[in-house]
């Protein structure tokens, strides 16, 4: 795992059993899963992932960290296999991997922290109904292909490609499920608001992938008809001081409101700047409530405070509200942030 | 036997090579990196004076970097401008 290689040379071949169980069990073996059955990725395979982008497998994406391994369209092709992403994924994968390298994404931090993050992954715009990505109910479970396969692509190159072996170098003291894989699609065609790519700049037509760094899912039971009343069960499951963006002062919390509950705020005329607003302002924790004694990595000088209380990030601006899920008035979703580091990436930008 | 493409990624050729070795660090200024973890800014301690000590080194200053992100930029230029060597260290 150590040796090195010249940049775009091939891929080299290995010999693995024909028999599927075998042949898992060998790549199993070399630590080239995460645990899971793949497809073997056969150069057949990978030369058909690779039709869906116009540029050649020797060209680099990435040299992902920690490891610093080079990403090229064919590593990225060969992990999509694995993965059981279809030749159309691949531009999304490609795009989430590019995302994952702007700077302000600290993916060398997102690789090795203790913390049990992984990259969340939001997409927008028409690619959502032209690969079937789940927006709506169970979207973040099991059951759509696009979903699971997308995130897990990414999970095996950052495995191995990136280098995070789990215990080793990724030092994620629990992990969490959202490490195998963690995509969904906003329900653009549901929402009562601009979707998230056109808040930030992009064309409704565009098709964009979105990450941030998560700690995982908290639903809370929101089932109320007033906007205040939902908005105190959300406040009450963010206001959590163990979260990385309380205790070191920054983050993009993301907030995920099923299409039910949007149309209740915005027949009251609520818009997402004013949810976001009311929630930085109510998710304030007193810091009478928290340990006196400092915390082995003492974030304190960090810490965003406001007239004696904690804030969950830097400003109400940093809170991603989203919409997606089912039809039911029922649980809405938050998902804590590891850092201020939201990425996004236009699919098939560039000569993909 | 089934032939199929290996999925791990390895560093370029001569990745970690592209920066020249200080050859000594007699009279040179070393910056030392840390995210303000404990363990870090004890080590951060102990390798300033180790370096002025034993190596001779002028001075070894201590830069803070995020714990959650990216360094700036202007962390970055500061390092690059006022340090002859830099450690970047993360003692979790």
């Amino acid at each position: 795992m150590s040796a090195v290689q010249p940049v775009g040379l091939p891929a080299r071949t290995l010999a693995v059993p024909d028999d599927v169980e075998e042949a898992f069990a060998a790549l199993y073996e070399q630590g080239m899963t995460d645990g899971l059955p793949v497809i073997p990725p056969t150069p057949e395979r990978v030369a058909r992932m690779m039709t869906a982008t116009a540029r050649p497998p020797s060209d680099v994406v990435a040299e992902l960290p920690p490891r610093g391994g080079v990403a090229t369209i064919e590593k990225l092709a060969i992990n999509a296999v694995m993965a059981g992403c279809r030749p159309e994924y691949f531009p999304v994968v490609v795009a989430a991997v590019e995302a994952m390298m702007e700077p302000q994404f600290n993916l060398g931090g997102v690789q090795t922290t203790t913390n049990p993050v992984a990259p969340f992954l939001l997409l927008n715009g028409p690619v959502r109904r032209a690969l079937d990505v789940n927006c709506g109910a169970g979207a973040l479970g099991p059951g759509r292909r696009a979903n699971a396969a997308i995130g897990r692509a990414i999970r095996l190159i950052l495995v191995n490609v990136g280098g995070a072996i789990p215990g080793d170098v990724d030092k994620s003291i629990l992990g969490m499920p959202g490490k195998y894989t963690f995509c969904l699609g906003e329900l653009e065609e549901e929402s009562p608001w601009e979707p998230f790519h056109v808040e930030n700049g992009y064309a409704p037509g565009d098709s964009t992938v979105t990450v941030v760094s998560s700690q995982g899912t908290q639903s809370c039971a929101a089932s109320f008809l007033q906007p205040e009343s939902i908005l105190m069960m959300l406040a009450n499951a963010m206001s959590a001081y163990g979260a990385n963006s309380y205790t070191k002062g920054n983050g993009n919390p993301v907030v995920i409101l099923p299409p039910a509950h949007a149309r209740l705020f915005a027949d009251a005329g609520w818009d997402k700047r004013r949810i976001r607003e009311w929630l930085f302002e109510r998710t304030k924790i007193p810091r009478s409530e928290l340990p006196a004694e400092p915390r082995l990595l003492d974030t304190t000088a960090r810490q965003r405070v406001e007239d004696g209380r904690l804030c969950i990030c830097r400003q109400a601006g940093d809170i991603v509200v989203i919409v997606a899920g089912g039809p039911e008035l029922n649980h809405v979703a938050f998902l804590a942030s590891f850092g201020n580091d939201l990425a996004i990436r236009r699919i098939g930008a560039g000569p993909c | 036997m089934l032939t199929i493409l290996d999925p791990v990624g390895v560093p370029r050729e001569g990745a970690g090579a592209s920066v020249p070795v200080a050859p000594d660090l007699a009279g040179k200024k070393v910056g030392i990196l840390t995210n303000r973890w404990k363990s870090m800014d004890r080590m951060a301690d102990r390798m300033a004076a180790r370096l002025k000590e034993v190596y001779g080194a002028a001075a070894a200053p201590v830069y803070g970097i995020p714990i959650n992100g990216a360094m700036s930029d202007e962390v970055r230029r500061s390092v690059i401008e006022e340090c002859d060597a830099a450690i970047v260290g993360l003692a979790n």
